[in-house]
């Protein structure tokens, strides 16, 4: 079967699942990132 | 047929396979935790005495046998209970993953109310670590048959998950045990009870939406190309024969000493620092231990980045080249980190180490892709199970070595740079045998393929027409 047509999963149902994954992900590098000036002074 | 069967996730005609990436990231950076275990240590060490240890309380040492009891189980069941993972499909696995992920947690936070540290390795370590193993490989093996053009970049994008997993565990677990001390508590057992429910439920999201392609599933343009690279096989093997061949045990050597070297700068990052480059050192005014903190996060950002970035990589240069980048560029490296130290260069030493941290991170993600190459996507989650053993096996290896290395230099006088330069040269010396295996690798040989009429493959694939086994791998 080719998969020709990819359109099922809606923008929306993107938007959603990659948020729900992303932003605990940028909150630990961001919480990471801070530390971060104290190396460089 | 039960929503948890393999056969109710697969995927309706049309269905967007980036769908699947979230699911496998939400497993991935739960489990990452692990990587951070060690901000519970100091505070498991207060339990009688809250704001300092007293007699009674747990020491360091015994501790660190939670860790290393997790990362066994993870080795030791994503080894045994691969062939399942296969036969029962990712949604069952991932359940299975969160039950013990997280249910491994709340034992642990009985051993804690009760101080009974048994009660933790076996909560943590051995309930957890099985949790580990089901949840790494689950998500990795489906990714690579929803992305076959593009294996590299996704088990890169999976695993570079277990590498940011650490850097939102250890900002949880601090943010939680900060939310529940008290002058009585640390809040340790508090904050395993929280972050067991909210793993269980993160990777609970992941089972939901996981989906497996169809059988005859293949992504919109993609051919098979007309002149496949030498390494990319046509066929399948099943785990029973994989293990049987050279190319796997090459790749386990490979996978065992770039992860040991690995754990050669991850084990003593902080101290390392701080001792190569003390104060007065060069006109220096020295590394801090707040310096030092800002380096280990700088380690792990690079960890988790080279993950995806090597990894996808390795889909344009092939994995047999990437492999050499790592072992020999991470050789000459480590090599060169004792010199870093001659010359009083922190900024030197920082660079070579992010470099050195992000192809570790690389090994880890790519080698589901090389299975993949070599083996074929048959039973690649089972394969990379077994594979997996060399990592329980690096986690014993380095550690010891380096630590037993580093008793003997201190107590024949070593200070400063001279305390760490013989484990790097010993480090480097490991990894120049991984090119020598990895350029050993050769196509796996006929007589090992799939055809069948032999061992009983336990995947979805069972009942494909024997041409196609051949032709979609």
């Amino acid at each position: 079967m080719e998969n020709t047509a990819q359109t099922k999963g809606s923008g929306l149902q993107l938007a959603i699942y990659w948020a729900i994954v992303s932003l605990p992900l940028f909150w630990g590098i961001w919480k990471t990132a801070i530390k971060l000036p104290a190396l460089f002074q | 047929m039960s929503i948890l069967d393999r056969e109710s996730t697969v995927a309706p005609a049309g269905f967007n396979r980036w769908l699947i990436p979230p699911a496998a990231l939400a497993v991935h950076l739960s489990i990452g935790q692990v990587y951070a275990f060690s901000v519970f240590k100091l505070p498991l060490t207060r339990i009688i005495g809250v704001s300092y240890s007293v007699p009674g309380d747990w020491e360091q040492p015994s501790l660190a046998w939670i860790f290393s009891i997790a990362i066994a189980f993870l080795g030791i069941s994503a080894a045994v209970f691969g062939k399942w993972v296969e036969r029962n499909g990712p949604r069952k696995t991932m359940l299975a993953a969160a039950c013990c992920f997280g249910g491994g947690f709340l034992v642990s936070a009985i051993g804690v109310f009760l101080h009974q540290l048994w009660i933790i390795y076996l909560g943590y370590g051995v309930i957890g670590g099985c949790g580990l193993g089901l949840g790494y490989i689950s998500p990795v093996s489906t990714l690579v048959k929803w992305f076959p053009d593009r294996p590299g970049m996704a088990t890169g994008m999976a695993i570079m998950g277990f590498g940011g997993g650490a850097l939102i565990g250890s900002n949880l677990s601090l943010t939680l045990m900060d939310m529940f001390k008290s002058p009585t508590s640390t809040g340790v057992a508090q904050a395993f009870i929280a972050m067991g429910a909210i793993y269980f439920v993160c990777m609970l999201f992941g089972a939901w939406i996981v989906r497996v392609p169809a059988e005859d599933w293949k992504p919109a343009g993609h051919t098979k190309p007309a002149a496949p690279q030498k390494l990319v096989t046509t066929a399948n093997v099943t785990v029973d024969q994989a293990w049987r061949t050279p190319q796997f045990w090459l790749l386990w050597i490979v996978l065992c000493f770039n992860v040991t070297a690995g754990i050669g700068i991850l084990e003593q990052a902080s101290p390392m620092i701080q001792e190569m480059f003390p104060a007065g050192h060069g006109g220096a005014k020295g590394v801090s231990a707040a310096a030092a903190g800002g380096f280990v996060a700088l380690l792990s950002l690079f960890n988790m980045v080279g993950r995806f970035l090597w990894s996808s990589l390795s889909d344009f240069t092939g994995r047999k080249v990437v492999y050499v980048i790592y072992l020999l560029l991470g050789a000459v490296l480590y090599c060169l980190i004792p010199l870093t130290g001659h010359t009083g260069s922190p900024t030197l030493f920082v660079a070579v180490c992010v470099v050195i941290l992000s192809m570790y991170g690389g090994g880890f993600a790519t080698i589901p892709a090389y299975l993949k190459d070599l083996f074929g996507v048959m039973q690649v989650g089972a394969i990379h199970g077994r594979l997996l053993t060399a990592w329980s096996v690096a986690g014993i290896l380095g550690p010891v070595l380096i630590n037993y290395l580093r008793i003997y230099l201190q107590q024949h006088g070593a200070t400063g740079v001279s305390l760490y330069a013989p484990t790097m040269y010993l480090m480097a010396g490991l990894l120049v045998i991984g090119p020598i295996c990895n350029l050993l690798v050769r196509p796996v040989a006929e007589r090992f393929h799939y055809h069948g009429d032999q061992d009983q493959p336990h995947s979805p694939d069972d009942h494909l027409p024997h041409h196609h086994r051949h032709a979609h791998a």
